[in-house]
This record gives structure tokens, sequence and C-alpha cells, in this order.
């Protein structure tokens, strides 16, 4: 799919009704994560503490309620919202005979969608860090800039699993609401146990495969990042991506117009 | 006179139905060739696989040289397509569509917006480009189907049912626009339909379609001679009744 067509879907994409919805909750994560550190639960921030082990609890702990508690669900929720009806949504309005009659193939009209929503959901993830960045050093004490952006970058791209999902599922089930909920599902599950390799060391390979356990692994190693500590979640990140992206240009190939 | 449509044996089952059977025929450059056959008799399938959206079960056809199957990208790229049935995006302006099927065909933003828009003022929707088409008759709708059909600048139009839904004077300004663009434009038309009246008026040669079997082929004047059919109705159920 070219650049102007996906130029298209992001235009649509942004005058969607539920995209405006979706800027309002993003919104509410940086109010939230505002309100969160005032009172933050004890049970919260004693794991923040006993996990990170950092030399500023109070940073690691902002920053695990603003990657966790502020994004993570949020996050699950706007990739279903995004992705989650990718083209079945056109399938269900009467379009696939009329758009795959135009010389594209099932596989790069899935994949120019998918890019789509995964600029939308990259610009409402990233202007919520941005807008944090305007609003949390006269909130945070202790609030440095660098360590924020990384940990909100490396979360932000384990995050689009969230619209690599829901898009892969929603071609591999014709259903459009089943589909919704099986990622919202699957998502949720992803969200809650990205601690488990925090809770029983001895899981931590395995979380490495949850998207969403990266970021918060990094918060552990806030106080001396190096490029070592990025790289490697990001590539296991990536091929997982990658993956769940070919499963659904399969999935899309046996879909009839 | 080059063949644009050539079709040879081709052939489409699922499991046990033949929704094709064997049809061979081929369809001159610049004509509006009349496809008829009443519901089901295996049109529609036969555009499909014509288009690379259903693969055929044998045989094979080229479009303008281009093998259907190998070579299908290619072949949409030089077509057209208004299906029978379709939706429109409800959320969406006529011209931002049209902008978008454009850029489909990878003309850059400004020429497929001046396109959509020069195709718009050639239906009368010029005054509505800007409007979303959730709100447009079936009329206005099928003129943007028509519109979004020829933004690709097709040297092949497949038609299927096109007037189907349309109001005697929609109809015939339909009819009025497909008659121009093979004339002016030289482009070929396959004119699918079961309303014979339509065939009548528009097209040179035809070809009938039953129960998924191509009953005739030919031009229309001399398969009504040969048939003894004074009108297109008499032909039609002459060859129809004749193959039940």
């Amino acid at each position: 799919m070219s650049a102007g067509l996906i130029g298209h879907e992001v235009r649509a994409l942004l005058r969607a009704r539920r995209t405006r919805l979706a800027v309002g909750l993003m919104l509410y994560a940086v109010l939230g994560a505002v309100f969160l550190l005032a009172r933050p639960p004890a049970a919260v921030a004693a794991a923040a503490t006993e996990w990170f082990h950092a030399s500023d609890p109070a940073f690691a702990l902002f920053l695990f309620v603003w990657t966790d508690l502020a994004l993570n669900k949020l996050a699950a929720i706007l990739g279903v919202v995004l992705a989650g009806g990718v083209v079945r949504e056109d399938q269900a309005r009467g379009l696939l005979p009329l758009l795959w009659a135009k010389p594209i193939t099932p596989a790069r009209y899935f994949l120019g969608k998918l890019a789509a929503a995964a600029i939308v959901f990259t610009m409402l993830l990233g202007g919520a860090a941005l807008i944090g960045l305007l609003v949390f050093p006269w909130q945070v004490a202790g609030f440095r800039a660098g360590p924020f952006l990384v940990v909100s970058g490396v979360h932000l791209v384990g995050a689009l699993f969230a619209v690599v999902l829901s898009a892969t599922v929603a071609v591999l089930i014709p259903r459009r609401l089943t589909a919704m909920l099986t990622s919202l599902m699957i998502l949720l599950m992803l969200v809650g146990s990205a601690f488990i390799g925090f809770y029983n060391p001895a899981w931590a390979d395995y979380a490495a495969l949850n998207p969403f356990y990266h970021a918060v692994w990094l918060l552990g190693h806030v106080d001396g990042l190096t490029l070592a500590h990025v790289a490697r979640p990001l590539t296991i990140i990536l091929v997982t991506h990658a993956i769940v992206v070919a499963v659904g240009v399969v999935a899309v190939r046996r879909i009839e117009a | 006179m080059t063949a644009a449509i050539e079709l040879d044996a081709l052939t489409k089952t699922y499991g046990e139905l033949v929704a094709v059977d064997r049809i061979s025929f081929t369809v001159p450059e610049g004509q509006i060739f009349g496809f008829m056959g009443h519901n089901g008799a295996g049109k529609t399938t036969t555009i499909r696989m014509l288009l690379g959206l259903t693969r055929p079960s044998g045989g094979g056809a080229r479009v303008l040289g281009r093998d259907v199957v190998a070579d299908s990208l290619a072949v949409r790229g030089l077509c057209g397509f208004l299906p029978a049935s379709y939706g429109l995006p409800r959320d969406m302006s006529a011209l931002d569509f049209l902008a978008y099927v454009g850029a489909m065909f990878g003309l850059p933003r400004a020429e497929a917006t001046a396109r959509g828009r020069a195709l718009l003022e050639l239906f009368d929707l010029g005054p509505v480009a800007g409007k979303a088409l959730g709100g447009f008759s079936t009329g206005m709708a099928q003129k943007v189907g028509l519109a979004q059909a020829l933004i690709g600048r097709p040297r092949v139009l497949f038609l299927d049912e096109p007037t189907s839904g349309l109001d005697p004077l929609g109809r015939h300004h339909f009819l009025t626009h497909i008659r121009d663009l093979a004339r002016d434009q030289g482009v070929t038309v396959l004119f699918s339909t079961h309303i014979l009246g339509d065939v009548e008026s528009i097209c040179e040669q035809v070809a009938v379609m039953h129960h998924g079997r191509l009953l005739a082929c030919g031009a229309l004047q001399a398969l009504k001679a040969e048939r003894r059919a004074a009108t297109m109705d008499d032909l039609y159920l002459d060859l129809v009744q004749g193959a039940a």
C-alpha cells in the first residue's frame, strides 16, 4: 500500500468518532498518573521499591504508575478500538467488492489499514507522553526527561502489539464483536501478567514474550540505561509483532470480497 | 478487431455445484457487450474470475492480453468494476472516497482529487461532492459507484447489474453515460444484466448464460434473426426455454 493510501487511511481514522474518544482517554491517562501518584496504593509503592531497586524510588514509582496503571490498560483498549474492525468493518459495509477489485492485494490492503491504525496509536500515545513531558516536571519530584522518554518509547513499541494483535484477530475471526472481545481479553491478560517475572524471577524468561513486560523491565535499569537495555526488548517486541502480522497477512488472503 | 476479453473454457465449481461451466467467448475492444442471464446464472462469478477476485477451477481467461490469474493486479489496474451489490462509506464525502480509490491506482493526491471532482461534475454531483455519502439517494450512490469504477481511466469496464434499483430517468442517464464512454473513449464495457431492454438499447453483441452454461453468443441482430425473434425478450425466452 502506498504512502498516499496510508495517508487517506490515517485521515479517515483521525476523523472517526472513536479516535476523538481515544484522545479523551489519553488525556485521562496523563491526569490519572498525576492523581495516582498523589496517593499511590501502598502495595504498589512497596512493589515498585522492591522490584526496581532504583536510587530514586519515587521516580521509579512514577514511571511504574505511568507505564502500567496509566498507559497499559488504555493501550489495550485503544488497540482494539483502532484496529479491532480492520477489513471486517469494510466487509460488513459492503465495501470489499469495490475496493479489492482495484490493483491492490488483500495483504497490502490489510497492511495499509494496520499501518494507519499503528500511526494513529503512535500519535495518541506519543502525544500523551509529550503532554506528560510538559506536565510531569511540575508534578513529579526528581522528574528526569531522558529515562521518561526512553521508557515511554519502549512502552509504545511494546503497546503497539495491541494494534497488531487486534488487526490480526479481526481477520482471523469473522464476527467483528467476537474478534474485538477476544483481542481485548488476550490483551488484558497480557497487561495483567506483565509483572509475572517480578513476582517470580524464575518466570522472567517467559515474561519476555509478553510485549507489555519490557517497559516495566526497563524500570529496573533506569539508573544506568544503555543502548543494550533498549535493544534487547525492542528486538524481541519487533520479532513478536512481525510474527503476528504474518499470521494476519495469511488470514486476510482467505477472506472473499 | 482486437479482443479485450477472451474466455477459454472458464470454469468455476463449488464442490458439486458447477457455477460456471466451461464458457468461452471473446469481447472485441471498444464494444458494449451484453452479458445476460437470470439471477444465479453465473454472470457475477464469471466477472469475479475475470478480475482475479475468484480463482477459476478450470480453463482460463485474458483481459487485454493479461492472464487473469497470473497477472490479476495488472488486469485490475486496467479495469473498472461496479459490482451488483456494494456499499459506500457513509461517513466519507464523495470526493474523499474517489480520491481514496484514486490512490489505490497510485494516483498522486492532487491528481486523484482533480479526477474525482471532474467525474462528480460529469455525473451532476459537483454540488454535493463534499457531502457525506450516507445522505445520497440510490441513484446518486450508483453514480458515485460508476465514478469510482472510472477513476483509474479503465480500458475495460465491468458493470454487474448496474441499472437495478434505478428509476427510469436514472436508468436512461446511466445508459447514456455508458454509451458515451464506449463511443468517445473507446472503453470496452462488459454489461451484465437481466434487464433485457437495457441490452437491446446499448449492446451490439451479447452472451446469454443459463445455469452456468453459455447458451448463445454473437451479434445481437444476427442472433435475433437466427432465432426469428422480434425482440430481445423473445430471443432470451427462446434460448432459455430451449435449454430447459
